[in-house]
């Protein structure tokens, strides 16, 4: 089902969220990879709660966020995305723009130009739009 | 003794953490029911029944949890304590169960645990941070027990470690130390104890304080002011995960792993289908679109925004929930963080008293030199023109 979407413009702001899975488990080759096709330079990051990932900005003000799927707590083994288990590495990439439109047309370059990386496949798109006050 | 009971830790423990979830409830939703029946009531819809008992049962709560929480740190410590590897039998601890003597053995343990505090920030400071959370903590749970709390601070040199161990954690990596407040004020040493608790990796107490307000104020603007925020990982226990590089504030934590616990925020990233870990008490770690869909956007976004650390998020459906992970340092809240402003202020105005003071003694000393010295010319003086006319006779 499609969303329907609020109205954009003018005292709002809309976040597109873009999310991309690849089969390979080797998160720095992965984001290697996307560094490369999307022209940015990743840089490695450690938090205890999400464990090794790779975060980089480009130059349209998006954000890229490699981290592997399958990772571990006192439970044990979980996905991050359980309903994409044959993505061992992720991708997150989101940018906030004034409208809907102009987000989309961002992350819509984004996604040509990650076209080419190896087994990166596009999983989904989520949107939000909030007004501001 | 007499008051003293055998007890299984474990079971005490699981009961300290069931009661405090009951307190946090109650406090959480008490005031609101009260309040929303109240008025109905007054609306002139339907009948006023005693909500007396309810109050009572909010209040009560309070020192039940901290009674049991005792118990089960006094049971924990009774195993840990060699000395009574005698006694030890069938797994049984041995510890007061109520009145005074559970209040002495309790702030006893912490003023204990206080003084191994101060050794340890001096070779450990991460694990002297948490130890002394957890002993704020207590003494936080007691704020309505003065008998507790003069026990406490009576006992030999509390007061003067709790101002110790915060100088030494307050001395930053450039060797500048903060003005201590005066240690004889109770809620003046709580404040220390509190905000001596800093995670690894802010330059002092007032990035710290500033960090917290911001999260504090975020939460609020994001529809839940009260939300506890409490920070875990490499930050609090020196240790990186997985690599188990130390951490310090040097070579501080890449990123702050911060357990936000707030029952209205846990439901809504429930009913929002996020994951969620720790059988159903807190959320998977969550990502920018998780967080956007609890209204947090902007909170991350905003702490995200520098250079310096980044910081991730997880919901916890109470403070327990986070306790049950591990080692973790409760940010002060908005009224903390006021206070202990109010409380520097208060400092800086009595150092220049005590400045202005000190200035008036001097000046009247130096006055005072200048006189007898004087005096001491004069005298000279008189005493040459004696002796001229002695000689001119």
């Amino acid at each position: 089902m499609t969303p329907q979407l609020p109205q954009t413009g003018q005292g709002s702001v809309t976040r597109i969220y873009d999310f991309y899975g690849s089969p390979d488990a080797d998160t720095k080759r992965v984001s290697d990879l996307i560094a490369a096709g999307a022209g940015v330079t990743f840089e490695r990051r450690k938090s205890a709660d999400r464990g090794e990932y790779f975060l980089a900005h480009d130059p349209a003000g998006t954000e890229l966020v490699v981290e592997p799927n399958e990772i571990e707590d006192e439970d044990g083994k979980f996905f991050k995305q359980p309903d994409y288990a044959d993505s061992m590495t992720l991708l997150l990439a989101w940018h906030k723009a004034p409208s809907e439109a102009e987000a989309a047309a961002v992350l819509d370059r984004l996604r040509e130009r990650l076209g080419p990386v190896d087994e990166l496949a596009f999983l989904r798109r989520r949107r939000s739009t909030k007004r501001t006050t | 003794m007499d008051n003293e009971v055998g007890v299984d830790p474990e079971r005490v423990a699981q009961a300290a953490a069931a009661l405090e979830n009951l307190r946090d409830t109650l406090a959480a939703n008490v005031p609101v029911i009260v309040n929303t029946l109240n008025e109905y009531w007054s609306s002139g819809a339907g009948s006023p029944v005693d909500l007396g008992p309810l109050r009572r049962a909010e209040a009560r709560s309070v020192p039940d949890a901290a009674d049991m929480r005792a118990r089960a740190n006094l049971a924990a410590a009774f195993m840990a304590n060699p000395v009574n590897i005698d006694l030890v039998l069938g797994g049984v601890a041995w510890i007061p169960w109520s009145g005074p003597a559970l209040d002495q053995a309790d702030s006893q343990l912490d003023a204990q645990d206080l003084a191994s505090a101060v050794a340890l920030a001096r070779t450990d400071p991460a694990a002297a941070r948490a130890a002394i959370a957890a002993i704020a903590r207590d003494i936080t749970d007691h704020a309505g027990d003065p008998a507790f709390l003069h026990d406490f601070w009576s006992r030999p040199g509390t007061a003067a470690a709790a101002v110790s161990l915060a100088s030494v954690l307050r001395t930053t990596k450039n060797g500048k130390q903060i003005s201590q407040p005066a240690a004889s004020d109770h809620q003046n040493v709580l404040t220390i104890l509190a905000s001596a608790a800093i995670p690894i990796g802010f330059s002092g107490t007032r990035a710290y304080l500033q960090f917290a307000q911001q999260v504090n104020e975020g939460l609020a603007a994001a529809g839940y002011p009260n939300a506890t925020v409490a920070f875990r990982g490499s930050s609090v226990t020196g240790i990186r995960f997985r690599t188990g590089e130390t951490v310090t504030d040097d070579n501080p934590p890449g990123d702050y792993d911060l357990a936000i616990a707030d029952p209205d925020l846990f439901a809504q990233a429930k009913e929002l289908g996020l994951q969620l870990r720790g059988g159903g008490t807190r959320t998977a770690p969550l990502n920018a679109s998780d967080l956007d869909e609890l209204g947090l956007s902007d909170l991350a976004e905003e702490l995200n925004s520098g250079t310096g650390p980044k910081v991730s998020f997880m919901i916890y459906a109470d403070q327990n929930a986070i306790d049950a992970r591990g080692d973790n340092i409760v940010a002060p809240d908005s009224a903390a963080v006021t206070r202990y402003y109010d409380e520097q202020i208060q400092t800086a105005e009595t150092d220049r008293t005590a400045e202005q003071v000190q200035a008036a003694e001097q000046a009247e000393q130096q006055e005072q030199a200048e006189i007898a010295e004087e005096e001491a010319e004069a005298e000279a003086e008189a005493e040459a023109e004696a002796m001229a006319m002695e000689d001119d006779e």
